[in-house]
């Protein structure tokens, strides 16, 4: 079996850009992995963005010290034979073409992971389990997708039953894929964002090794989606929607919207 | 009404930017660069020619 550990990103501003990113292997290279993990960071818990900007509980710490720190914890990862692969959104291209668009860049990175996750599995004839970050916003709304995707017959062959959020204060894993999705995040925001940055070492380090892929999408590939979408099959009208809230005694939320066009679908 | 404009958008953006595959759209557009790229190639072939 391969577990995968995945986490999400976002810009300081969290206008810029969104990415979610998960690291694979299998047991005994993230156990390999894990111990030196807590060596190297002396049994605390390590967080990406506070290492890399002298924040946090990093704060106060000699800047070299942290972006050693910072390294080594990179050529680790590179080293561990662990595989990445991260899925951003360039938020600003969104916005443009799609200006009305409701707040759900976290579920198509987080759906678009866990495909790539269970394509892996599926190559190396494997199964895999995921665990995510706690977010504790939309952990139920995930959940909800998770639960979808494993009835349907090319999931569930490859996916455990059961995706598990926890905290990364207490996962090790979990902040490996924080370091991930933190080079994933920065890609992304250092070739769109205001200050264009050469690519990072960390980042060219990970991807050297051919394990770790990146995919961003950013406005040429939302304004193909708008064409596609114009063509599109025709939509409910809403009144519909509100009707089944009120028979099913549901509220308004992302999670009922999801399960409605879920249900739709269905009766269709 | 709020409940309507919300879920109509909502509902558009899950019709397609949640269920096509990034892979899709991707493909789609990597073939149709390349498909540029040999048009100019030839243009470019058949000026040198005349």
């Amino acid at each position: 079996m391969l577990s995968v550990f995945g986490d999400e990103s976002a810009d300081e501003t969290q206008q810029r850009v969104f990415a979610v990113g998960g690291v694979i292997g299998d047991e005994d290279r993230w156990n390999w992995l894990e111990e030196r993990w807590i060596i190297c960071n002396e049994g605390a818990p390590f967080h990406a963005t506070d290492c890399d900007s002298d924040s946090g509980n990093y704060k106060g710490r000699e800047h070299s010290a942290n972006k050693n720190l910072y390294k080594s914890l990179t050529i680790l990862l590179a080293e561990s034979g662990l595989g990445g692969w991260g899925f951003a959104i360039d938020l600003q291209a969104q916005r443009k073409v799609f200006p009305e668009s409701p707040d759900i860049a976290y579920y198509k990175c987080f759906l678009e992971v866990l495909l790539a996750m269970r394509n892996c599995a599926a190559h190396n004839k494997e199964t895999v389990k995921y665990t995510f970050d706690l977010r504790r916003k939309d952990k139920y709304n995930a959940g909800y997708l998770y639960s979808r995707l494993v009835e349907q017959k090319d999931w569930k062959d490859h996916i455990f039953t059961k995706i598990a959020f926890e905290s990364s204060r207490e996962n090790n894993r979990l902040q490996v894929a924080d370091l991930f999705v933190r080079e994933t995040m920065k890609a992304l925001d250092n070739h769109f964002g205001p200050v264009k940055r050469p690519p990072r070492k960390s980042f060219e380090t990970l991807v050297e090794t051919g394990r770790f892929h990146v995919e961003a999408i950013g406005e040429e590939w939302f304004q193909d989606l708008k064409r596609q979408m114009d063509f599109d099959k025709e939509l409910g009208p809403p009144e519909e929607y509100r009707a089944w809230l009120k028979e099913n005694d549901f509220s308004h939320n992302t999670l009922s919207m999801f399960r409605y066009i879920e249900w739709r679908n269905r009766e269709k | 009404m709020k409940v309507d404009s919300e879920f109509a958008t909502f509902e558009k953006m899950a019709s397609g930017l949640m269920a096509i595959p990034h892979a899709t759209i991707k493909a789609k557009l990597e073939a149709e660069k390349e498909a540029k790229r040999v048009t100019k190639k030839g243009k470019a072939t058949r000026r040198r020619g005349a």
